[in-house]
């Protein structure tokens, strides 16, 4: 007779890069960001697991509203981290279609399409990002507060609908400061990423529930930081190491929950 | 506490129907393609591992370029098989679109939508005449464009797919026509020949160790003995031409993920023992 075995609790990640980028990417197959870190931790637990990490560079709120019911609700994620809010942190005015455009990853190679990247595009996308990086070094970080707010509505909208189906664990990452390349050609990136969390911490306030929580990725780092080891050298996405430190106290967080709410004798 | 579980090794294939189609489909649940025979073979090993296969029939590696970033990205595969330039060798002339209407598996049955089916077949099968005539009497591999660009393109595709953890990656050999695609595509097999160059050349010029070239056919050769075809419809494989590639692709997969210390399982030396998800 066949041994009678779990069913694998269910883990869903979305957002932007902070959740798929590697600073720096290329390396080694054993730099692993953090959700793959979680599914490995729990495993290590004997607890089957299985991780969906959807997150899309770039990608920001207003995106996985859209795409929320296609990727969350056939699936039921036991668990859904949202990872979100650096996207919107990042340009003061310059449209996310153009820098999905400028950075593409997926132009064909060819004559005419690498002329244009090099001689059009690039220069362009250059002279936009000295002209912002200028302008926001002299627009007060206040002039955020409405796209700060409208993320916040756009964050709760989407925590609601989630806990729609049988109130998953759903996880809110802090996101950290930025590295010294992003802080010179963001200047008032600091402030942004301040104005993004406190209102990740509104939504949670607003949805008062149990089962939605601010995951804090500072505390889950700090061992690393005064280490003097840089988390995130390519200016805005963590190193493996860092990856590494938030999958570990990620897991722990879900296994804690899953104990109380998704026993595995269950 | 639980016994700690292993992680996944996780693969990806990508490509057009050589990979999921199966000469001759609707067969038993055994008849595995490749990816899922894979999965077996590394399952009998020891070792748990999420085969996904994305592979569409007809796709070309250009819409791989746009289809990567969704597929691959997030989910960081540690070994990615690309099985492309098939697609691109078979019509010498006819456009991929008019192909994939004239072949849709989403066609829905309706008064209108039926009879003009059975209307498109016949001028689907007038244009495929044509070409044929066409193939015998032009030099079949003048369109010498296409496997530059295909190329060039599987290029930028690896280049791209190595910046997520340098996964393993295969890119497979073409199996020459088999004798319905041969007397339907009269040029195929020397195109075929011209694209087999081309994907070693995306080998050589990547230039990495973990970029390698599957010698499909050196695979197959065992089950190609006297006038055996392993793709009797022509262009897809048997179930055992499938079961073969799957053995040989587990073997490489672990050997590369026990070098890269994903794994520390080996496979069963008795090849009675390989794929125990698919009795004989």
């Amino acid at each position: 007779m066949a041994v009678a075995r779990h069913a694998p609790l269910r883990v869903l990640v979305k957002g932007s890069s902070p959740a798929n980028w590697v600073s720096f990417m290329g390396g080694a197959p054993t730099d692993f960001t953090y959700p793959r870190v979680v599914e490995r931790e729990l495993l290590l637990t004997g607890r089957p697991v299985m991780v969906r990490n959807l997150a899309a560079t770039s990608e920001r709120v207003k995106t996985g509203i859209k795409n929320w019911e296609r990727q969350v609700f056939a699936w039921s994620p036991d668990v859904v981290v949202l990872n979100y809010g650096l996207f919107e942190a990042v340009h003061l005015f310059l449209p996310q279609p153009l820098e999905r455009h400028v950075n593409s990853l997926r132009g064909r190679p060819g004559a005419v399409r690498d002329t244009y990247r090099r001689f059009a595009l690039r220069p362009t996308w250059k002279t936009l990002a000295v002209a912002q990086q200028k302008a926001d070094a002299r627009v007060p970080a206040a002039v955020f507060k409405r796209r700060a707010a409208r993320f916040a509505d756009d964050l709760e909208r989407l925590v609601r609908r989630i806990r729609f189906i049988s109130s998953p664990l759903v996880l809110l990452p802090e996101i950290p400061g930025p590295g010294e390349r992003w802080a010179t050609w963001f200047p008032h990136i600091g402030e942004r990423i301040t104005m993004v969390n406190d209102a990740m911490a509104e939504v949670v306030s607003r949805v008062d529930s149990d089962t939605v929580r601010l995951f804090d990725t500072g505390a889950a780092l700090a061992p690393l930081v005064a280490t003097g080891h840089d988390i995130v050298p390519d200016g805005g996405h963590y190193t493996p190491e860092a990856h590494d430190a938030i999958g570990r106290a990620m897991a722990r967080e879900i296994a804690t929950w899953c104990d109380e709410h998704v026993p595995l004798s269950g | 506490m639980s016994e700690p579980l292993p992680l996944p090794l996780r693969v990806l294939v990508k490509g057009a129907s050589t990979v999921h189609t199966v000469s001759w489909m609707g067969g038993p649940r055994r008849d595995f393609a490749y990816p899922r025979a894979t999965e077996a073979q590394l399952y009998a090993a020891g070792v748990p591992a999420e085969v996904r296969c994305t592979a569409m029939a007809s796709q070309r590696v250009k819409t791989a370029l746009k289809n990567w970033e969704v597929e691959t990205f997030s989910w960081s595969p540690d070994v990615v098989v690309l099985n492309y330039g098939h697609f691109e060798t078979v019509h010498f002339l006819l456009p991929q679109r008019l192909e994939r209407h004239a072949h849709s598996m989403a066609d829905r049955p309706g008064p209108i939508r039926t009879p003009y089916r059975i209307v498109l077949r016949k001028f689907w099968k007038l244009l495929a005449r044509i070409q044929q005539q066409l193939d015998r009497r032009l030099p079949s591999t003048m369109l010498r464009n296409r496997p530059r660009r295909v190329e060039n393109d599987l290029v930028r595709l690896i280049e791209r797919i190595q910046m997520i953890g340098s996964p393993l990656v295969l890119v497979m050999e073409l199996t020459p026509p088999g004798a319905p695609f041969r007397n339907w595509f009269p040029g195929m097999g020397e195109r075929m020949e011209v694209m087999n160059q081309a994907l070693r050349e995306v080998v050589r010029r990547t230039d990495k160790p973990n970029v390698r070239f599957f010698e499909t056919n050196t695979v197959l050769a065992p089950l190609m003995q006297g006038d055996e075809e392993v793709n009797p419809d022509g262009g897809h494989y048997t179930p055992e031409a499938h079961r073969a590639i799957a053995e040989r692709l587990a073997e490489e997969i672990l050997e590369f993920a026990r070098q890269e210390g994903l794994t520390k399982a080996e496979l069963p030396d008795d090849p009675a023992h390989r794929i125990t998800a698919v009795p004989d």
